[in-house]
């Protein structure tokens, strides 16, 4: 048992090493930039050669990196409430699934050119989420019943049909497609400009506000539908709420990155053995956490070969699956399956 | 007190329900009035009916027809939240997926008091508090709910249930995993509640004993029906009991008015019916 002492700690921990990867990422790469010599002036003088990498080359990217792994983690704590299951992530509902299909749709179907600034390949992997989520809510209310085992049975069945479905337009696809198609899958953060980063912002900004006032009702979800309807919960309302909330949140992130793993279910899991379970503290404490970690991932992703890149989803299976075995080990009690 | 009373707190008129598809149990139509301030027991075999007419009380299930009175309101028409501010129901037991502790468990009890961002105020820790003092529970308040015993378990939910700081209180078996000193010390808590605190109690279990000891008014329910309701000293025979658990009981009486029930050897049927 943690004391109320040591979470907030925790949390003050994670905000200051959330604030250094902020500021501190940018600096690094293939290139590496000064500090002082970023800000020398202000504002940056055109011939700033580090101020113009700074601003125009990783300053977006980086916050794109933070703004999705804060909504992949935030998702993931709220999968993981409603469906009372440890193993929800935000793909849970068949959005990995969805998008992809749409990625690949796209790409297959040779669909490349913009529309006004956003790819087509976004628009449709934006639609394909939007798609199974629409799906999942549909095969529940066919059936009557919005409690957690449906949507979890719901999402896990639609997720495999979509994944048959980018297998069948991978296996149609030519070379250069299926390249792309794989670069797509692996998720990524490099094609990013300050316009998808400011749409994010608002996306994340709203949907972190609605989630963050409904944690007391997750609590009590957590706990399970009888107990939050005894406590005064209408758990149907909060249920959908929060779900297609945070399915809306991981679609338009997932549409511009590509379905990154692992974050949404490693950093709530991190957070839950740091801050506790109260939602209060967990969701604060994984949005900074997650995009700590995504940046931090990123930026390795971005360094370590030089001017190769190493695919962001790859690295973040990689480093974080031994950090979560680490801290299950040393806390065991922590989850009960 | 006659049906439409103002005075009365439940007003159950010809309740029925069945679980859906393949459940063989149903409750069948069913009439019961509960007055304000009463401690009551649902007493019956497992499979009786008393959890579900209890979760009917909550409006944690629909009735398949007759209705369910809330202080002259229909309780399907109460939101939520006003119920949770009036009523607290505790459970046969919880399990939680990510666990909380003890304190966090009872701060649930809050939320139908609280507004959408407003923290728990000093009023409310006040209350959580005295909470867990009236149930014995403030020595492990720091403690995982998941790593306490059955007894301590089931007061921290009595507990939670408190700091809704509600009229009624409604437990559903609250003894069934508890040992001998646990379920006594439970039903103390609950008569405490009930004398001291002016909270109108149902509780349902299969506790004759205890329920003979410590209740007011017994409702004995067999196969979804009652088969009696009254005080407990009327209610509470031999031929009742032997009809409810199909078991032949010896009243013994120690000291006061209530006796205890013990098991005995069935007497031979005195009339062998010949035909």
């Amino acid at each position: 048992m943690i004391s109320s002492g040591q979470r907030k700690l925790a949390l003050l921990l994670i905000f200051a090493t959330f604030l250094v990867a902020l500021l501190g990422c940018p600096l690094l790469g293939s290139t590496s930039i000064s500090f002082s010599k970023v800000f020398q002036s202000w504002p940056p003088l055109p011939e700033n050669r580090d101020a113009q990498i700074f601003f125009q080359v990783r300053l977006a990217r980086n916050l794109l990196a933070a703004l999705t792994g804060a909504a992949m983690a935030v998702a993931g704590v709220i999968f993981q409430a409603v469906l009372r299951n440890p193993l929800a992530c935000p793909f849970t509902l068949g959005i990995a699934g969805g998008s992809s299909f749409g990625a690949v749709a796209a790409i297959g179907l040779g669909l490349t050119a913009g529309f006004s600034g956003i790819s087509m390949i976004t628009l449709f992997a934006f639609a394909g989420a939007l798609l199974s989520i629409g799906m999942v809510y549909s095969l529940a209310s066919l059936i009557r019943s919005f409690s957690a085992t449906t949507l979890l049975l719901a999402g896990v069945g639609i997720n495999y049909f979509f994944s048959a479905l980018v297998l069948l337009f991978y296996f149609t696809a030519d070379f250069s497609q299926s390249f792309a198609m794989m670069h797509w899958l692996m998720g990524s953060l490099d094609v990013v400009d300050f316009a998808s980063v400011g749409g994010v912002t608002i996306v994340f900004t709203g949907s972190f506000l609605i989630l963050f006032s409904l944690s007391r009702e997750l609590n009590l979800l957590s706990a399970g539908e009888e107990l939050a309807r005894v406590k005064g919960v209408p758990t149907v309302q909060v249920i959908l709420l929060s779900v297609f909330t945070a399915s809306f949140l991981t679609s338009s992130v997932v549409a511009l990155t590509g379905p990154i793993a692992f974050v949404g279910l490693i950093v709530p899991h991190i957070c839950r053995l740091l801050l506790g379970n109260d939602h209060r503290g967990l969701l604060i404490g994984s949005a900074l956490g997650g995009s700590t970690f995504l940046m931090l991932c990123d930026t390795l992703c971005r360094s370590l070969f030089g001017t190769t890149e190493l695919p962001v989803g790859v690295l973040t299976a990689l480093v974080g699956v031994p950090v979560l075995l680490v801290l299950l080990f040393k806390r065991r009690t922590y989850v009960q399956s | 007190m006659k049906l439409g009373d103002p005075m009365s707190l439940f007003e159950i008129q010809n309740l029925s329900f069945r679980y859906p598809a393949h459940c063989s149990f149903e409750l069948h139509p069913t009439n019961l009035s509960i007055e304000k301030g009463e401690l009551v027991g649902l007493l019956g075999p497992n499979g009786g009916g008393k959890s579900t007419l209890l979760k009917l009380m909550t409006g944690l299930l629909s009735p398949q027809t007759g209705q369910i009175h809330f202080e002259n309101r229909l309780l399907k028409t109460i939101p939520v939240r006003d119920r949770a501010r009036k009523m607290a129901y505790v459970p046969q037991s919880l399990h939680f997926t990510f666990p909380l502790s003890v304190w966090e468990v009872v701060e649930m009890g809050r939320h139908p008091h609280l507004g959408r961002f407003e923290p728990l105020g000093m009023k409310d820790k006040r209350v959580c508090e005295r909470a867990l003092d009236l149930c014995d529970a403030r020595s492990f308040k720091d403690r995982l709910y998941d790593e306490l015993s059955g007894g301590e378990k089931q007061r921290v939910l009595l507990a939670s249930a408190l700091a809704q700081t509600p009229q009624v209180l409604l437990l559903d078996e609250p003894t069934l995993s508890l040992d001998l000193s646990h379920q006594i010390l439970l039903f103390e808590i609950i008569q405490k509640l009930h004398r001291e605190e002016g909270l109108t109690v149902v509780v349902a279990t299969h506790e004759l004993n205890l329920a003979a000891r410590y209740l007011d008014r017994l409702v004995l329910m067999k196969a979804g029906k009652i088969l009696a309701d009254g005080p407990v000293t009327k209610v509470l025979t031999p031929r009742t009991i032997q009809v409810l658990h199909g078991v032949h009981v010896v009243p013994v009486r120690i000291a006061g008015e209530t006796p205890y029930f013990i098991p005995g050897k069935p007497r031979k049927q005195k009339k062998v019916q010949t035909s």
